[in-house]
């Protein structure tokens, strides 16, 4: 490469190593809302839909645990997850401020007797510092 | 644990030194972040998916055999991402799109400049074949040696030097146009 060229590749490796992932990295977005395409669904299948949701609405009312609170809110912090006194119930997510405190989660499995379902992480909040993960449980049976 | 190499953290890691994988993250996170900002074309999503990379590596660290560099294992995952996340965006891989395609789809996105330096990066290496592309990156942008980026690549050292080689040739050619 000539020398001009040579320098617009060096400015160009210069530019992308000092790329370094934004501040909010830890509290930023897991599952972000996916844009999809318009669907037309039959009516089947929407006779289905609205029968799986009818029986999904039974079965959180009529949950024996009693946990239908499932705003914001009502979701147990890592901190409490920690505390013995203040036990979380046993459905409901847990929500960590950084991808970091994930390294806390084994712990908390050995402990409480839970198990982690990751797949289903998914952000809490939107846009800033107040972020965080909320990552659903699943008890050992 | 900065002076740690990876593969001691994930040996820590795996006893239950829980802290090894923060190192992990915080070790690898501008890298693997840089790499998806490349193969994708808005960085919010190479964010998502150097995230996924790190849920997918937590979840598999139990079960990783040390038959690779934890960092190849990590960019192997980072690769399989941004191709399922292509596929489920209805999107061709970064790869295979041409840089003039691309300024047209992001031109109403932020116009910050690490936007525009990413726009550089894609339009001078996006012209390359696949492997040449990967072999630029790693190599030349990502400073990794040709070891290194032989192990990450999963081929020799010769393929490696081979790639470099056309891949040079072909942005000489290119030189003109882009740099």
């Amino acid at each position: 490469m000539n020398e001009p060229g040579r320098n617009s590749l060096d400015h160009m490796v210069q530019n992308y190593r000092d790329i370094t992932i934004p501040a909010d990295f830890s509290g930023s977005v897991i599952q972000r809302q996916k844009k999809t395409a318009r669907t037309f669904f039959t009516v089947p299948q929407l006779a289905l839909a609205s029968a799986f949701a009818i029986i999904i609405t039974i079965l959180i009312l009529t949950d024996p645990s009693g946990q239908t609170d499932i705003t914001s809110s009502a979701y147990p912090t890592l901190s409490q997850l920690t505390d013995t006194t203040n036990w979380i119930p046993p459905r409901g997510d847990i929500r960590i401020p950084s991808l970091s405190d994930m390294g806390k989660l084994p712990d908390l499995a050995d402990t409480n007797g839970i198990d982690f379902n990751l797949p289903s992480l998914h952000k809490h909040g939107g846009a800033g510092p107040h972020q965080s993960y909320n990552i659903r449980y699943i008890q050992h049976t | 644990m900065d002076g740690i190499s990876d593969t001691e953290l994930v040996r820590q890691f795996r006893q239950g030194d829980t802290h090894a994988f923060s190192v992990l993250v915080k070790r690898h996170q501008d890298r693997l972040y840089r790499l998806a900002s490349v193969y994708l074309y808005q960085q919010q999503d190479a964010m998502d998916v150097t995230q996924e990379v790190f849920m997918r590596a937590y979840k598999g660290l139990r079960g990783f055999r040390f038959h690779a560099e934890p960092f190849t294992w990590l960019y192997r995952i980072l690769i399989n991402v941004c191709a399922e996340f292509n596929r489920k965006s209805s999107r061709d891989s970064i790869l295979q799109r041409g840089a003039d395609e691309e300024i047209a789809r992001i031109k109403d996105s932020a116009n910050t400049e690490v936007t525009q330096h990413l726009i550089e990066i894609r339009g001078l290496v996006n012209r390359l074949p696949k492997r040449q592309h990967e072999v630029v990156m790693l190599r030349i942008f990502e400073g990794l040696s040709i070891e290194e980026t032989a192990r990450t690549m999963r081929c020799r050292p010769g393929t490696v030097k081979a790639l470099l080689h056309k891949a040079q040739k072909q942005l000489r050619l290119l030189e003109g146009d882009i740099l």
